[in-house]
Parts: C-alpha cells; sequence; structure tokens
C-alpha cells in the first residue's frame, strides 16, 4: 500500500513538474512587457520594466529607451536581442491558413505573394544591406492553429513582427497575443470589421469591406437600368456576414427593390434552393457573398438561364473562382482592392512581372495584399535601420517598428497607402472589375481575366 | 520478459512526457492545449469506451464548456475602465472583485456552469442513444455535435438578440448569445477574452491540477464498483444485466461525465485562446480524439490522456521541426503541411500494430498495484481484441 | 405556396444528388455486409476517383508549388474513357488500403474499434496526400458531352444536363451491380459470404479473393459518385469527399445496416429530403426569427437518421438483428 501511494506521488510529480519547470522560462519570474501590474505598483522598475498607468490600464513597460539604447546592447547580452548587425538576416513572421481545408486556397496565394515579395526586397538591397528573412508558420483553419503560430513566431523564431493570419476570426483570437506581448502585427486578409481595434500593434493592408464592396452594386447599377436584387450570403462566415450588410444598404441606396436575404454554407456546392429562388422572384441583379466556392451559384444560375448582372463579393475576387464557375464567370463583377492592370511607381509592375514569371498566372488581391503586408514592414525596417534603431533590444525593436509603420507612407501594389492612428489601412484607389474569360488552346481549358471597368 | 516490456513502456511514456515538455517550439499555449483538448478530451472519449460505447460526441460538449467561458466572461461580467476592476451583475446585488485580472472565482463559476449544461446535454443525447451501439452510436453523436452547430448559429431569434455596438457601422446584423459565425467576444471585447492570469504559462497552474484531478476521479472510478460494471458492460451486456448491473445507468453515467470533462476543456481552452466560435466543435477534433484514446490504450485512464497529448501535441512538434534554421524551402512547407498525414499514420500504424496502444493495462497495473489479488481484470486475461 | 409549386423541381433535383449517395453508400454498404466493418476510408476514395478522372481527360492541376502543380498528363482521353480508368485505378487504391489497413486487423480478429481508428487515419493520409502533391485548388469539371447545353425546361421544372447524366449514370451503374450481385456466380457468392462467411468459407468460396473483389467494386462506385459529383459542382479541393463520407454512413443506417435496396432508397430519401427542406423559409413575426432551411440542409441527414432509429433501429429496410445469448 505504502509503495502504490509513493508511485502515485511519483507519477503525479512528473506530471505537475515537467511541464512546468520545461515551460516557465528563467525570465517569467520577472514581469514581462504588456502585462498588467497592480495599482500599489505604479511607478515602480523590476529591471528594465515600468509600471505605468497606460489610458485605463496599468501596465509594465519598458523603461525609457534612450538611457539603454545604443553602447551597451552592442554587446549583444540577453537570448532576446537580434544578431549583431552585419550580414544576420532580419526575421519577418508570416502566419498563413496552409493546411487549413477552408482556408488553403486563399493561404496558398499568400504564401506566393509573400514568397515575391522576399525575393523582391532582398534583390533590391534588402534592409539596407541585411537580409529579410520571412519565416512562415502554418495556421491551419481554427482558432487554436493561429495561436500555436503566432506564439512559435514570436518565441521562437523571435520575429520582429508578423504579417496575418488569413481569416479574421483566427485574427479575432491570435491577435491579442501580439498585442499583450508588443509585436507589430499586419493583416493581410482580414476584412471583418474590428480587426484594427483590436489593438495599438494590430493593422491592417486590406481596407474593411465597407470602404468598397458597395462600388460594385453602384457600377451594376450604372451599366443596366435594375429594379429588383437578390442577395445571398454564407451564414456561417463572420466575413460574408458582415459584408452582405454592406451590400444590403448599398442596393437600398441605389434605390433598387431588395428581396429577402438568403442563406447558404461556406462549403456548398449544391445551390438548387437559390435558382429555384432567383427563378421565382425574377431579380435582374444577383450580390453573392461567400467563399470561392460560392463560383458554383453563378455557373448554376448562369447554367439554368439566368441572365441579369451578378455582383460578387470579396470572397469570389480570386483566381480560384475561374476553375470554379469556368466560362459562366463572364461578366462576373466584383469590387477589388487591387488590379494587376493599374501600373504605380513601378512597384505593381514589377510585382506582376515577378510573380508571373513564379506562377505563370495573373497575381489577384488575396496574392497582392499579402505582398503589400511584407513590403510595408521592409519599409518600415529600413527607416527603422537609417535611424540606428535596429540594433537594440528585440523587444524595442518591435515596439519601434510599429510606431514606424503607421507612422510611413508606402508605394504598393495596392496604390499609395498610409495608416491611421488605429491601423486601419487609408487607401485611394478601389476597383470595380468585370471577368473575362477565354476559351484555351485544348477544349475545356479557360483562363480568365479581372477586367478593370471605368465608372 | 514482463518486466522489460513495462520498463519499455514506462520509459516511452516518461520520455514522451519529457521530450515534449522540452521541445523548444512547444509555448505554454500548446502544452495547454494538450492537456485541455488532448488530455482531457481524451478522458471524455475514453469514458463511454469503458462501457463499450464509441462516442463521437465530446466536440460538442468541448463547445459547450468554451461557450460557458464566452457567456459568463464576456456577456455577464462587466469590467470597470476606470479601475479595472471586475463587476458581476447579480440582479438584486452587485458583487465587485478588487482586482486586475479576471476574477478565478468566476473561473470557477464557468466550470461549474458549463458541466451543468453539457451533463444536461450528455444526459439527453446518452438516453437517447442508450439502445444503439457500435458505428450507430458513432453516428447519431457525430449528428448531435452538427445540430448542436447548427443550433449556435441560429442565435438571432427575437427574444436573444444579443448587445449591439451601435457605433459601429459595419456591425453584423445579428449577433446573438453566441456571436453568430464570429463566436465571442468577437467585436464585443476586440481584447479577446477576460485574462484571469498574467502569463501564458500560468494556465498551466489551472490546467495541469485539473487534469491531475480527473484523472485521478476516473481511476478511482475505474478501480471501484462503477468502473466493474462499466467493464462488465463492455465485455457482456446480457451476463452484466444478469448479474443486477443496470447497464442503462451506468452508460447514461457514462456519457455523462464524459460531457463534464470535454466541457472543463473547452472552459479553461475558451479562456487560453482568446476566443470562441461554432468552428471549435469539428469532426477532425472528434477524430482526433478517438485517435488520440485508441493510440494511447482504452483499457486504462493513463492511455487516453498520453495519447490524446500525443496527439494533439504532434502538429507542434512537427512545427517546430519545420523552423529548424537552414532546412531546404521544400522540406519545410511539407513539414507545415504534413501534419495530417502523421496522424493519420500513427493512427493506421498503431491500430495494425499495437493495437494496446501505448500504455498496457499492466503497465498501469505495475504503477498502481492494485489493493487485492483476487480480482484480475478482464483486460489483461482475455485474449486481444475478442469481439 | 412557393413550397408546393417548388416540388416537381425539388424532386428532379433531390433524385439526382440522391442517385449519387445511393451509388456512393453502396460502397459502404457492400464491404459492411461482408465484413461488419465501416471503410471510412470510402469519402477519400471518393476525391481520388474524381482526381484521376480530371487527370485522365487531360486537365491541369492547380498553382503553387507542389510536385505536380500546372502540370497535365499528355494525352488527354475522351470523359467517359476516363470515367471507367478513374474508376478502376481508384478501386486499386481501395483494394491497397484493404491490404494494409483491414487484412492485418482481421487476420487477428481484432475489434472493429481499431478498424474504425485505421480506416479514419488512411482517410487523413490519403486526402493530406493529394493536398501536398497537387495543392488544394479547385478544379474545374470535365464536360461529359462537350458543347451540350447546360440546361433545359420540361414544363415548369428546369433540368440541367449534368444532373441528368448523373442520374443516368448512377442508374445504368446500379443496375450493373444487381445484374452481377444476382445473376452471376461472384454475386451469389458474394451474398452467401455476407448471409454466413464461416458456412460459405466451408462450401469452398475464396473468402479472402472475394475481399478485395469487394474492396475493387467498392472503389469503382465511390469513384464514379466523385466524378459524377464534379461534373455538376468540380472537385472543390482535396476534402472534397469528407461531407458525403458522413452523408453516405447516415444513408446505410437509415436504409438498413449492410442492406443494399435499403442503401438505394436511403441515397434517393435523403436527397429528396434534403432539396425540399433546404427550401422551406419563412418567418416567425412574433419572435423576429427568419427560419431558412438551407441553413439546416447539413443537419438534415442525421436528424432524419435519429428518426429514423427512434422508430425502426433496424433501419428502413433492414432485419431485425437477433440478440445472440
Amino acid at each position: 500500500m505504502k509503495t502504490a501511494r509513493l508511485r502515485v506521488g511519483a507519477l503525479a510529480a512528473v506530471f505537475v513538474l515537467v511541464p512546468i519547470v520545461a515551460s516557465v522560462p528563467a525570465s517569467a519570474l520577472t514581469p514581462k512587457a504588456g502585462a498588467r501590474c497592480a495599482p500599489k505598483e505604479v511607478g515602480k522598475t523590476v529591471g528594465k520594466l515600468t509600471c505605468v498607468k497606460d489610458g485605463s490600464r496599468r501596465k509594465w513597460v519598458a523603461a525609457a529607451p534612450a538611457a539603454t539604447a545604443a553602447p551597451t546592447t552592442a554587446a549583444g547580452s540577453a537570448s532576446a536581442t537580434t544578431p549583431a548587425s552585419g550580414g544576420a538576416p532580419i526575421k519577418l513572421g508570416v502566419a498563413l491558413g496552409l493546411s487549413g481545408a477552408s482556408t488553403a486556397n486563399l493561404a496558398q496565394d499568400q504564401r506566393l505573394g509573400v514568397a515575391v515579395a522576399e525575393k523582391y526586397i532582398n534583390d533590391n538591397g534588402g534592409i539596407n544591406g541585411r537580409k529579410l528573412q520571412v519565416v512562415v508558420q502554418d495556421t491551419g483553419a481554427d482558432e487554436a492553429g493561429a495561436i500555436a503560430a503566432f506564439n512559435a513566431l514570436i518565441d521562437n523564431d523571435k520575429v520582429v513582427g508578423i504579417v496575418g493570419p488569413t481569416l479574421s476570426q483566427q485574427a479575432f483570437a491570435a491577435d491579442p497575443i501580439a498585442e499583450r506581448k508588443k509585436v507589430p502585427v499586419l493583416a493581410p486578409s482580414n476584412t471583418a470589421a474590428g480587426i484594427p481595434q483590436i489593438g495599438d500593434y494590430i493593422a491592417r493592408v486590406s481596407a474593411g469591406v465597407a470602404t468598397y464592396a458597395g462600388n460594385a452594386v453602384k457600377f451594376a447599377a450604372s451599366i443596366d437600368p435594375l429594379s429588383k436584387a437578390a442577395v445571398f450570403f454564407a451564414d456561417d462566415d463572420a466575413f460574408s456576414r458582415s459584408e452582405t450588410v454592406v451590400f444590403q444598404n448599398a442596393v437600398k441606396a441605389s434605390g433598387l427593390e431588395l428581396l429577402p436575404p438568403q442563406t447558404f454554407k461556406v462549403n456548398d456546392t449544391d445551390f438548387t434552393t437559390q435558382v429555384n429562388f432567383v427563378r421565382q422572384n425574377r431579380p435582374d441583379l444577383v450580390v453573392i457573398s461567400g467563399l470561392a466556392q460560392a463560383g458554383n451559384l453563378v455557373k448554376q444560375l448562369r447554367d439554368t438561364g439566368y441572365s441579369g448582372s451578378i455582383v460578387g463579393g470579396n470572397g469570389l475576387n480570386v483566381v480560384q473562382t475561374f476553375s470554379v464557375c469556368k466560362q459562366q464567370c463572364e461578366g462576373l463583377i466584383v469590387a477589388q482592392a487591387y488590379s494587376p492592370e493599374i501600373p504605380n511607381d513601378g512597384v505593381n509592375v514589377e510585382f506582376s512581372k515577378l510573380f508571373q514569371a513564379d506562377n505563370k498566372r495573373i497575381p489577384g488581391q488575396i496574392a497582392a495584399q499579402a505582398f503589400t503586408g511584407v513590403l510595408v514592414f521592409a519599409e518600415a525596417l529600413r527607416t527603422l535601420e537609417k535611424d540606428g534603431k535596429l540594433n537594440g533590444s528585440l523587444e524595442q525593436i518591435r515596439i519601434d517598428l510599429n510606431k514606424a509603420l503607421l507612422a510611413g507612407k508606402y508605394s504598393t501594389p495596392l496604390g499609395d497607402i498610409s495608416f491611421t492612428p488605429e491601423g486601419e489601412i487609408n487607401q485611394k484607389s478601389f476597383y470595380v472589375a468585370q471577368i473575362s474569360m477565354k476559351r484555351g488552346a485544348t477544349g475545356d481549358v479557360f483562363s480568365g481575366v479581372f477586367k478593370y471597368v471605368k465608372f | 520478459m514482463r518486466v522489460p516490456r513495462s520498463l519499455l513502456s514506462g520509459l516511452l511514456l516518461l520520455s514522451l512526457l519529457v521530450g515534449f515538455s522540452v521541445v523548444p517550439g512547444l509555448s505554454p499555449a500548446v502544452k495547454v492545449y494538450m492537456l485541455t483538448a488532448g488530455a482531457l478530451c481524451g478522458l471524455s472519449a475514453y469514458l463511454p469506451l469503458m462501457a463499450g460505447q464509441l462516442s463521437l460526441a465530446s466536440p460538442a460538449f468541448y463547445l459547450i464548456g468554451g461557450y460557458a467561458t464566452g457567456m459568463v466572461s464576456v456577456l455577464w461580467v462587466k469590467e470597470d475602465f476606470e479601475t479595472g476592476y471586475w463587476k458581476v451583475p447579480l440582479g438584486f446585488a452587485k458583487i465587485t472583485f478588487t482586482s486586475e485580472l479576471y476574477p478565478w472565482q468566476m473561473v470557477v463559476v464557468e466550470l461549474i456552469l458549463g458541466a451543468i449544461v453539457a451533463a444536461a446535454f450528455g444526459f439527453v443525447v446518452g438516453t437517447i442513444a442508450l439502445r444503439l451501439q457500435g458505428i450507430y452510436l458513432a453516428l447519431v453523436t457525430i449528428g448531435a455535435v452538427e445540430i448542436l452547430r447548427i443550433l449556435v448559429l441560429q442565435d438571432q431569434i427575437g427574444p436573444f438578440k444579443g448587445p449591439l455596438d451601435p457605433g459601429d457601422p459595419e456591425r453584423i446584423r445579428h449577433l446573438g448569445p453566441f456571436g453568430g459565425a464570429t463566436g465571442l467576444p468577437g467585436q464585443l471585447r476586440t481584447e479577446g477574452m477576460p485574462q484571469p492570469v498574467d502569463f501564458e504559462w500560468q494556465y498551466l497552474l489551472i490546467a495541469i491540477p485539473l487534469v491531475i484531478l480527473c484523472a485521478y476521479f476516473v481511476f478511482r472510478l475505474e478501480r471501484g464498483r462503477t468502473g466493474r460494471a462499466l467493464a462488465a458492460i463492455r465485455e457482456d451486456e446480457l451476463a452484466a444485466s444478469a448479474m443486477g448491473i443496470r447497464p442503462k445507468y451506468y452508460k447514461v453515467l457514462a456519457f455523462v461525465l464524459s460531457a463534464v470533462f470535454a466541457s472543463f476543456a473547452g472552459t479553461i481552452y475558451a479562456h487560453a485562446q482568446n476566443a470562441w466560435s461554432y468552428r471549435q466543435a469539428t469532426f477532425a477534433l472528434a477524430t482526433a480524439m478517438l485517435a488520440g484514446a485508441v493510440v494511447g490504450g482504452t483499457r486504462t485512464f493513463l492511455g487516453p490522456i498520453v495519447g490524446g497529448m500525443v496527439i494533439t501535441g504532434l502538429f507542434e512538434a512537427l512545427r517546430s521541426l519545420a523552423g529548424v534554421d537552414g532546412l531546404p524551402g521544400g522540406l519545410r512547407d511539407v513539414l507545415l503541411n504534413i501534419s495530417p498525414f502523421v496522424q493519420g499514420l500513427i493512427m493506421t500504424v498503431v491500430c495494425v500494430f499495437l493495437s494496446k496502444g501505448l500504455i498496457s493495462a499492466r503497465l498501469v497495473d505495475r504503477l498502481f498495484p492494485r489493493d487485492t489479488t483476487l480480482f484480475r481484470p478482464a483486460s489483461d486475461a482475455a485474449p486481444e481484441g475478442g469481439r | 405556396m412557393s413550397f408546393v409549386r417548388n416540388l416537381p423541381q425539388n424532386f428532379f433535383d433531390g433524385l439526382s444528388i440522391g442517385s449519387v449517395y445511393a451509388l456512393f453508400a453502396l460502397g459502404y454498404t457492400l464491404i459492411f455486409s461482408i465484413l461488419r466493418i465501416v471503410n471510412f476510408a470510402h469519402g477519400a476514395i471518393f476525391t481520388i476517383g474524381a482526381y484521376f478522372t480530371y487527370v485522365l481527360t487531360g486537365g491541369t492541376l492547380g498553382g503553387g508549388n507542389f510536385p505536380f502543380s500546372n502540370t497535365r498528363v499528355p494525352f488527354s482521353l475522351n470523359f467517359w474513357i476516363a470515367l471507367v480508368l478513374g474508376a478502376l485505378l481508384a478501386g486499386l487504391v481501395n483494394v491497397a488500403i484493404e491490404r494494409f489497413a483491414f487484412r492485418p486487423l482481421r487476420n487477428r480478429n481484432a475489434d472493429t474499434l481499431l478498424s474504425l481508428v485505421s480506416s479514419l487515419g488512411v482517410s487523413l493520409m490519403l486526402s493530406n496526400l493529394i493536398q501536398n502533391l497537387v495543392g488544394s485548388d479547385p478544379l474545374p469539371a470535365p464536360e461529359p458531352i462537350p458543347g451540350s447545353k447546360p440546361s433545359f425546361d420540361v414544363a415548369s421544372v428546369i433540368i440541367q444536363t449534368s444532373r441528368l447524366l448523373t442520374f443516368a449514370v448512377a442508374v445504368i451503374v446500379m443496375a450493373g451491380l444487381w445484374y452481377l450481385l444476382n445473376r452471376t456466380r461472384t454475386g451469389k457468392a458474394l451474398k452467401a459470404v455476407s448471409e454466413d462467411a464461416t458456412t460459405s468459407s466451408l462450401l469452398g468460396i475464396s473468402t479472402n479473393r472475394l475481399i478485395l473483389f469487394t474492396f475493387m467494386l467498392c472503389g469503382v462506385l465511390g469513384a464514379v459518385a466523385g466524378t459524377m459529383v464534379s461534373t455538376n459542382f468540380n472537385i472543390t479541393g482535396p476534402y472534397m469527399g469528407s461531407e458525403y463520407a458522413l452523408i453516405g454512413l447516415a444513408v446505410i443506417v437509415i436504409g438498413g445496416l449492410g442492406d443494399i435496396p435499403g442503401a438505394v432508397l436511403g441515397g434517393f430519401l435523403l436527397g429528396i429530403l434534403q432539396t425540399v427542406v433546404s427550401s422551406i423559409s419563412f418567418r416567425i413575426g412574433f419572435w423576429d426569427w427568419d427560419f431558412s432551411g438551407s441553413s439546416w440542409k447539413d443537419a438534415v441527414p442525421f436528424i432524419t437518421l435519429a428518426i429514423v432509429l427512434l422508430v425502426r433501429p433496424q433501419g428502413l429496410l433492414g432485419r431485425a438483428q437477433i440478440q445472440k445469448v
């Protein structure tokens, strides 16, 4: 009996101690930047951190950087310093849903955009001589994966900033972690409302849907006299649900009659119900908010003889749509934050050329935004390097990088952009494109392009 | 031959534990995930298996536990932005916790509330599923998860229409008590779920004791009267009922306990992961839980715990492998993408070559010797498989 | 009442998708009738079949940095030839699955739980393998009859050509299966084994060869179902089979596990129920609540399943199981 108790105790000890001991870093016993501090600790300094009142919260923040700047850190003390200058690459993190069933399409395009950006930046001198190294982590399609990827990037890969994650849903889970650890995040494709508001360190290069989704409806109304609109949206997708509200308002604002909105599921492929709805109510405009699979709805509508205008949301704004609705994509109207046809300062031309050389197809908005995310980080890092702020501790670099990032102005494939203090993108040009399909040389093969339309 | 085998398994177990703890890629958050989604959900999949019931409903209970966290900490408990203190409106009174951290007392409340709702749901599913076995039962439980997921998305019914942020022009129109497709806290609290701890590793201080407590409970259950009754039902239900064991009672009990463990996991993990949505309950998670139980071994409580942690930690182990500097880009991409393949491989290989799983009943008996030598469990005596 | 007006249309569309469910579920039920196990990898076979046919018709694979990105075979076969060849190839994959994931367990007479988990593992491996080899882009469906009209009207019902073809192919394959099972020696042997494996092996039926044949046959059924679905809705990616995998299971349980006519009946029933339910939408003003049937579409198989199991636990056409004491 006694030995049994002993063994239970020993096993419990193994269970408790091994993970705890292994997971408590030495630094965890002293406060970390960003953690909250108690009211009585205001003004107290422990190590390099001071407890200050920051708005309504009390937080541990790095003590005044001026005192500990250049000379002391040259010696390179703690593990949390970037490798000393010279040729050591600067690490930038990228978190994408590569293996997720519902995110793989998007993430694949983002991965290609990021790869092109890394090449483009390093071919053009890197960060003033130092190489930019992009570290990609997979998030899967869920929140848990996004969090794990963010943690791995911040704690193990020791990146200066993060581009990602793929879905807005994942951003709501993972961004607060980066915010607490004071790591700047640029969202390449999170368009749902509320993303930049997550915190000071969260910004996005993907304009919120409200800014431009309505343009497509306005354009459709301008080419044809319309009277009745049917609106479809994927009700299990946060982004589609917020996009459809914008579309519905745009439809009403254009003076059209709005039929009761109809739902479907993100992964639906059989749209019999929706097709029947259209056949009965005979709208002359159909507006769809979903992901690329919703191209099947476009195809089935056209197959069954619907001939009115179709407006697609941002989810349909990917090249994968072409292979879903094939020749029936012809004429589909989408609002875009990016157009491959608009040259500006050569960045877009260069990006488009590099992307096509690598992938043999024209880049879409998703790839362009991922490219922009990396490019913006690189530009901000160059500014930092010029100001000699790239040699401090990693934590300080991240804080400075965030400031530089939000303050800068950038020339990107998306046009000239900057950020609001909150982190929302200021983008001047939005586009409306109509899909044009061409039958290829061999039988069933179609190739499509987004044709930019003036309006 | 006996000693080396148990020694081998023991060493394997220990090296797995140590290995997973020191892999550089494993952040505290991942370990919390391994302990909650892996170990607790593994236990949750294991309990019905004790009675020979194959249940895939654990993700539904996991989902309930997480929503308990979301609804209590975001919709009920309010943060005072001036002082940073937390207030709990009770209708007749208001309790104020003078702490800047989300009060741990409320985490306990969440655990209890989540467990109650999950137990009720588990009772309903368990009762409906009473007559079913094997694949029939598995399917009905998959269906239960699917139906719950859809119900959560239908939360825009009038009386339940949730709070809206009127200042937000782009707000999601129907944001119900479950936050619709975005989940909780979504836009209601952009900083994510309220945090009961300062640092992520401190979640281990909650998760580890909880797992140990649950493991100890199941251990005692397994060795006691209930465990023997469940084993008897598993081996032969008809014979068991002939001996005066009530199969209905014990089967439903197993389901309810399974629900409670999964909801614990959801409650803790929802805090740690900042956000919760209907997407947490997937068929892939159900697969992983079942795989965890089978890989670890389905005859003792320790098997599902270890197996669950191995399966959930696998993804992260591969991730940190991919993070090793100097790997060729192609290999890196493969390592990042290939974890479902490796999980599948482990499942198949263990089933085909190691059908008792990593932790055999004998090993557990050696670690925790039984009080009496009279009773030998059927699992050790019977040839493998049986039915 | 738009619901009634839509019934003929929904009935046709339901028949078409239901025929695919039936075809797919037959692959489950045949294996179950012989081995008393469920092959969870059947959904992956469905996906693989669609990919095989697509590749054989000369389609270009999706973009990205995967080993087979942007490649195509140097020839392009007629759709119908590709369908047959692709289905046979998928059948071979299924045979390989039997050899590596099921036979060792069967030889040991292991718990059915193990074979279930092991086939789940295979299914994960196969889908992930596709993803790592060709990426996850959706691929355009091959056209069965190039240049055909996409749809035509019959009275008030609009008939999409691809759905009509799907229905026709499914019915032809099922008729062939009926002939095989009832009019050939192999079919009769199959039925004998499903009645009583021990007695039939005593009577000189080679069980192992028959099991390999069954897996081949089931692979073909799954692959044809996958290809026909892809002609309607395209290849949606490496995970396109996972949804059908669960619906197919519901179908066979509703029809009666291991019962062949039951699987056909269950498939058509679920197909029609699903289209009809998703066309229902109404509003309860009192609660300010819109019921939208299409949101509930995914739950229809499981709700039906629960009801059937409560009312008739052995399934619609299944025989009541005799409890062996």
